[in-house]
């Protein structure tokens, strides 16, 4: 009989079997949530609460991860762990490079674009991907709820310059 | 009790970890594919690939909150005995790999460090070293949405590359280790908002500040399968954690064996305080508290 604390390690069907239904339900689910980012601050007594959704598609599919957004600004996905961006963007671009097989053949074509206001940014696409996408698009619908937040003011969103 | 070494230190931690780790990898006790939920034909699931679904159940619980340091010594442990079972080595500790040290290195002798040689974790991109996709198939790995799914193909690095948002990182150094452990006044375990945002020790130590470093730099700069929810596909992935638990326990004999939250209270997340359960699927539940301080189960060679 283990301890009480103990870690132990036993490999078998059997316990295997114990945390089965638990456990087949984290790997299908996780602890991920599927809806908006939530951010929620405190500010001169104001409580604000920012519900962010990304809608993104690379090559003209819809990227169907998660997103979220800390109150810096950082932007994260579960997928690679490990990381947080600046940027929704920039994310993404970091999602195409640790997954390269799930975006085999969307390379081959370099193109810059230039964006006012958003600085300029490599898009790969592909002839192949370029008649099938109608455009990569990445937009996002914020919502505040509560009372405004004063941007100049806010304790952590004050430093961002544009919407990530 | 077990050692845990330095595995450029030694050569016998090194090669029983890589005949472990195959070992493991070649372990089949009748778990399958839909036992854990993963689609398409049920086929069976190795010890050691059960580690990678685990890790993979548990992203919202054992990343980016207090329990980091304790889910991973959980998680690291459970290994420990397992590879002690499969070596029939009661006394084999998990080594670790002082990833700052080879942050004192040139870029350039980082990609040849020791611990790249054919003989440890191997050189190649695929399938490096022992690694071979005969002996060390990649059964079970993640895409882009983050969905757990069937794959048959070798372990895959990317070393020193890292991705758009971390082009060509380089490893963490000595002095951001040092800074941790002797900040003035000693950082907390964890605080508000407990998350990838707080200020305390294990906020830093896993990466999060200054942004992209320490534990995290290490997946990023090691890349491929190192990268997604599933990176315990790569044995390098428990050398980084074991170094990561190593220098949680130079803060604890340091600043004591102190876990925040202890209770709850307003943002504390939920069942990631002190007498929260840690589950897993090889044992019984144990809480962060039950494993502060384990001194008794197993030692470092050195906490420097």
């Amino acid at each position: 009989m283990p301890q009480p604390g103990e870690i132990t390690a036993d490999p078998s069907l059997e316990q295997a079997k114990k945390t089965s239904a638990a456990f087949k339900a984290l790997v299908q689910h996780g602890h991920q949530h599927h809806g908006p980012s939530v951010r929620e601050d405190h500010y001169k007594g104001h409580h604000i609460v920012i519900r962010t959704t990304y809608e993104i598609e690379i090559d003209g599919r819809p990227f169907h991860g998660t997103l979220d957004v800390s109150n810096a600004g950082m932007v994260q996905y579960h997928g690679i762990p490990n990381v947080s961006a600046n940027s929704a963007v920039e994310l993404i671009r970091s999602v195409i490079d640790a997954f390269p097989d799930d975006f085999a053949g969307g390379g081959g074509h370099e193109h810059e674009h230039a964006h006012p206001g958003h600085g300029t940014h490599a898009a790969r696409t592909t002839t192949k991907a370029r008649r099938r996408a109608k455009a990569r698009k990445a937009t996002k619908t914020t919502k505040k709820a509560g009372k405004t937040a004063k941007k100049k003011g806010s304790r952590h969103a004050g430093s961002r310059k544009h919407p990530r | 009790m077990p050692v845990r070494e330095n595995i450029l230190v030694s050569a016998s931690a090194r090669q029983k970890y890589v005949q472990g780790a195959i070992a493991l990898k070649a372990q089949f006790t009748g778990v399958t594919t839909a036992m854990l939920g993963i689609a398409g034909p049920s086929r069976p699931v190795s010890t050691w690939d059960r580690f990678v679904a685990w890790h993979h159940a548990a992203m919202g619980i054992a990343h980016r909150g207090p329990f980091f340091l304790p889910w991973h010594r959980v998680m690291l442990r459970t290994l420990e005995r397992l590879l002690q079972q499969a070596l029939n080595d009661q006394t084999f500790g998990l080594p670790y790999w002082d990833w700052a040290a080879d942050g004192q290195l040139t870029p350039a002798q980082q990609l040849a460090s020791p611990i790249w040689d054919d003989q440890c974790m191997g050189s190649a991109s695929s399938a490096p070293g022992p690694f071979t996709l005969a002996a060390f198939p990649i059964r079970l790995a993640v895409n882009a949405a983050n969905v757990l799914a069937q794959t048959n193909r070798p372990l895959q690095r990317n070393r020193g590359v890292g991705v758009a948002s971390i082009p060509n990182p380089v490893l963490p150094v000595q002095a951001s280790i040092a800074a941790l452990l002797n900040a003035a006044p000693p950082l907390a375990y964890d605080g508000p908002p407990w998350n990838d945002m707080s200020t305390g020790f294990r906020c830093r130590l896993e990466g999060w500040i200054p942004q992209n470093d320490l534990h995290n730099r290490v997946h990023v700069w090691v890349g491929g399968d190192m990268l997604p929810s599933a990176s315990p596909n790569d044995p390098v992935f428990y050398l980084n954690h074991c170094n990561v638990d190593r220098v949680w326990e130079a803060w604890m004999t340091r600043h004591g064996r102190v876990f925040l939250p202890s209770g709850p209270g307003p943002g504390v997340p939920a069942g990631q305080r002190l007498n929260d359960p840690i589950a897993s699927p090889f044992g019984q539940a144990v809480t962060a508290a039950q494993v502060l301080d384990l001194t008794g189960t197993y030692t470092y060679d050195t906490l420097s």
